[in-house]
């Protein structure tokens, strides 16, 4: 997994490649504790454009990452997914907490 | 779950040791064995996802996180079924009918889809389990006609 972060004032854009699954969870998200620790954000932003595949482990991330900013009025959202990633996050039921796109613009 | 599924045509049984890298060792290996039927690439994502589940499950809570473990997996293709094994030696789970619970998890961190899962992307699925000896995960996948033989 590769992990690009982009941050704008209060906005944390990650885009993640290749596969989001239990050996990369962990350190995902102490990466993006220390990108969020070091400044503001309140808002993340998920680019799953080059995602290839989550997993219940990658869910506990994003899940993770919400209950902590929403407390603080912040936000998740994920971009782009794959047809694949984006079944996935339909059925765990993140579209209820989180706004979720797909690649062709599908938006739950 | 084998009763009724016909003749074995192939087996593969591979064992590799409790590392969290394994998991996707785990998903390239299904991948692998699939090519034998004409799958869809969903249904192929869909056994993936399930054999994700199931290793995971064995690295975290069957050996909990301990990387000396051994996870062994069993591919059992039949003509038109694939059944897939996939053991731990670890701790195993106390109770099962609680485990399988959507949103339960034994682990505040995690989420508690793991058989949600696999439920959802398998056939069949039995988990067979006994404290202190291990868990045995049987996950069963309706195949196509193989190749050729239309």
């Amino acid at each position: 997994m590769n992990l690009y972060c982009l941050r704008e004032g209060t906005v944390l854009k990650v885009k993640i490649i290749g596969e989001l699954d239990m050996n990369v969870a962990g350190s995902l998200k102490e990466r993006l504790d220390k990108e969020m620790n070091a400044a503001d954000v309140r808002h993340l932003i998920f680019d799953f454009s080059e995602l290839d595949f989550i997993d219940s482990s990658g869910l506990g991330v994003l899940i993770s990452c919400y209950r902590q900013l929403a407390p603080i009025g912040g936000s998740v959202r994920i971009e782009k997914a794959k047809q694949n990633v984006y079944r996935i996050l339909e059925l765990s039921g993140i579209p209820k907490v989180m706004a979720v796109s797909s690649e062709g613009g599908d938006t739950k | 779950m084998r009763k009724d599924k016909g003749q074995i045509i192939n087996e593969i049984m591979v064992q590799f040791t409790s590392l969290a890298e394994n998991v996707a060792l785990s998903r390239v290996l299904t991948s692998s064995v699939v090519t034998h039927w004409d799958i869809t690439i969903s249904q192929l994502e869909d056994l993936k996802v399930a054999v994700s589940e199931a290793v995971s499950n064995a690295i975290i809570h069957g050996y909990e996180n301990q990387k000396d473990g051994m996870v062994s997996m069993r591919f059992l293709c039949y003509e038109t079924y694939l059944l897939i094994e996939i053991k731990d030696e670890g701790i195993g789970i106390e109770n099962i009918q609680q485990a399988m619970e959507a949103n339960f998890s034994s682990d505040k961190q995690r989420m508690g889809l793991g058989f949600s899962f696999m439920k959802m992307f398998t056939d069949e699925l039995e988990v067979t389990s006994e404290v202190g000896k291990g868990t045995t995960v049987l996950l069963g996948k309706k195949m196509p006609a193989v190749k050729g033989k239309e």
